[in-house]
């Protein structure tokens, strides 16, 4: 079996595969719901699951970042569905720099018609076409200048803004995807990650989601179980008063270890993901 | 007795041009990828032209499984209902009564009620809100002469949420800038029905029964995006002004007319895709002599 990486076409990091053909963007602003064409798409994808990747890959090298890549191609090359997850592609020397957000163009490769793939990023800065129609997102701030890459390997990006010009952030797409798959059964999967990452796990919980987190990833997804552990898990948001804390028998939250090969495919099927 | 409002399951507020999600989400309830906007004559249809309209549409759409796209609202006359029902405790009176002025509307849910695999939505266009009339015990859109400078109507005539619907969206802003707001809602429809065709591959049909200019603000507005239209010759009023208007049709290729029967409006929609035959068969109605 060809390594996960290998299937991404990992030296040309700009291009839509040929099983893509062309990737769809649809910029909309935040306040409004979703463009009708882009709930189409998500209505006419099969099933009716959904699974969100989120997270990310600070602190690992590059093995590790392969590894996490074939963990997930083993446990869910036989989900069908809906697949999602931040719409950024990072590149490193001309290549692709496998983070988790490269799952769900993985799962767009290997799974053809029982995959519908629609990822999400904010727009926090100017959309630019450079080059060879690359599509690139600028950014200007107190840090100074940065270049966001879109990925090319899932069929749909949406593109939150916001319509009176206030920089979202990089939590500004939870609301979209959040509304986006409200009316489908969902499943969070959490690998790694920071601050962004704590609140989707957080909202994740409080919308009744199957939130799984693969301990042994490291940071958000390895401190929350934690928390669960000793019973302090606070699913708090930052801009809220009222205390919200984890509760069994509210929450849905599973752990697998990411030393486990098969936990995470035996949890999606204890939990009706996977047949 | 009569008969008033089954509840509809969901009302959904939209401020935007954009669906709530949860209202795109019956799409998926559907075994036949189809859409079918229903629209036409309402308030200004002749009695003569709505006779025998609900017969038409049930026995046409029999069978079908795909989504029906029509008016969230219908009128109710509250001087007739509120007489019927003081004359309800009459045993010895037979005369049949019928608060409801007849509308294009009313099809959706006749077509629902004999086809229960179709999902039925409602659009409902700007209003101000929409209230419980605790007298009568139904779901009051309310709505005054600024939202809708067209409206005429006597007080007694106030508009309600359609029943049996599977969800209706209600627009909470105008859309269009000089549009009215009829004309919002058939805009809204397009949009969605346009989406199903060109995201996710669906066939469509608006069908055209009767109407007025928001019709053909509506007939147009679909015809130029090259997709199909169902004009019901001998409707009445704009479906057959523009069925008889041989320069539009062959500007407008995707709009195709048919006769006031069942038979020919099924074939139309077999000839859109929106009803399948089932298998081993043409599905054509024949005619009944």
């Amino acid at each position: 079996m060809s390594k996960a990486l290998d299937l991404l076409n990992q030296h040309q990091p700009f291009e839509v595969p040929e099983y893509i053909g062309a990737v769809r963007l649809h910029v909309f602003n935040v306040e409004d719901n979703l463009p009708p064409k882009a709930q189409a798409l998500i209505n006419n994808a099969p099933g009716n699951l959904s699974i969100r990747i989120g997270g990310g890959c600070a602190g690992m090298d590059l093995r590790d970042q392969k590894d996490m890549l074939d963990l997930f191609r083993t446990n869910l090359d036989r989900y069908r569905g809906l697949i999602s997850s931040g719409a950024t592609r990072s590149i490193k020397d001309g290549r692709i720099d496998p983070m988790v957000t490269e799952v769900a163009a993985l799962l767009a490769r290997i799974g053809g018609e029982n995959i519908v793939s629609i990822s999400t990023v904010p727009r926090i800065g100017v959309l630019q076409l450079v080059g060879n129609s690359r599509l690139e997102m600028l950014r200007q701030d107190e840090y100074g200048q940065s270049i966001t890459y879109f990925n090319p390997g899932v069929a749909t990006i949406l593109i939150p803004q916001s319509s009176d010009g206030i920089d979202l952030g990089w939590d500004g797409d939870l609301e979209t995807y959040f509304q986006m798959l409200e009316a489908r059964r969902n499943c969070g999967i959490f690998w790694n990650g920071g601050g962004v990452t704590k609140s989707e796990i957080k909202m994740s919980l409080r919308h009744g989601w199957d939130t799984v987190l693969v301990e042994g990833s490291g940071r958000a997804a390895d401190e929350l179980i934690d928390a669960m552990r000793i019973g302090e898990l606070d699913l708090t948001l930052a801009d809220e008063t009222n205390r919200t804390m984890y509760e069994p028998r509210l929450h849905h939250l599973h752990v697998v270890s990411k030393y486990d090969k098969f936990g995470l495919r035996d949890k999606l099927r204890e939990i009706s993901f996977l047949s | 007795m009569i008969e008033l409002d089954s509840l509809t399951s969901m009302i959904l507020p939209t401020s935007s041009a954009n669906p709530h999600p949860k209202f795109t989400s019956k799409f998926s309830a559907v075994e036949h990828h189809s859409v079918v906007r229903i629209t036409g004559g309402c308030a200004h249809m002749s009695s003569a032209d709505a006779a025998n309209m609900n017969s038409l549409f049930r026995k046409a759409f029999l069978g079908f499984s795909g989504v029906l796209l029509v008016g969230g609202t219908r009128m109710v006359d509250t001087g007739y209902l509120r007489a019927t029902m003081s004359e309800s405790e009459d045993a010895n009176s037979t005369e049949e009564f019928s608060p409801f002025v007849p509308g294009i509307t009313d099809v959706g849910r006749v077509i629902k009620r004999q086809n229960p695999n179709c999902v039925l939505l409602g659009v409902i266009p700007r209003s101000e809100g929409v209230g419980f009339n605790q007298e009568f015990g139904i779901l009051e859109v309310i709505r005054s002469v600024k939202d809708d400078p067209g409206d005429r109507y006597a007080k007694h005539i106030v508009t309600i949420v359609q029943s049996d619907m599977d969800a209706i969206s209600l627009l909470l802003k105008p859309l269009q800038p000089r549009r009215t707001i009829w004309e919002d809602e058939a805009y809204f429809c397009a949009r969605i029905v346009q989406a199903q065709r060109e995201s996710a591959g669906w066939d469509s049909a608006l069908v055209v029964y009767n109407g007025g200019q928001t019709t053909e603000y509506e007939i147009r507005l679909t015809a130029e995006s090259d997709s199909p239209v169902i004009l019901i010759r001998g409707s009445g009023r704009i479906a057959d002004r523009l069925a008889a208007d041989a320069e539009f049709l062959e500007a407008h290729p995707s709009v195709q007319v048919c006769d006031l029967n069942p038979e020919s409006l099924r074939n139309a929609l077999v000839e859109t895709g929106t009803i399948t035959p089932p298998p081993g068969q043409h599905g054509r109605l024949r005619a009944v002599s």
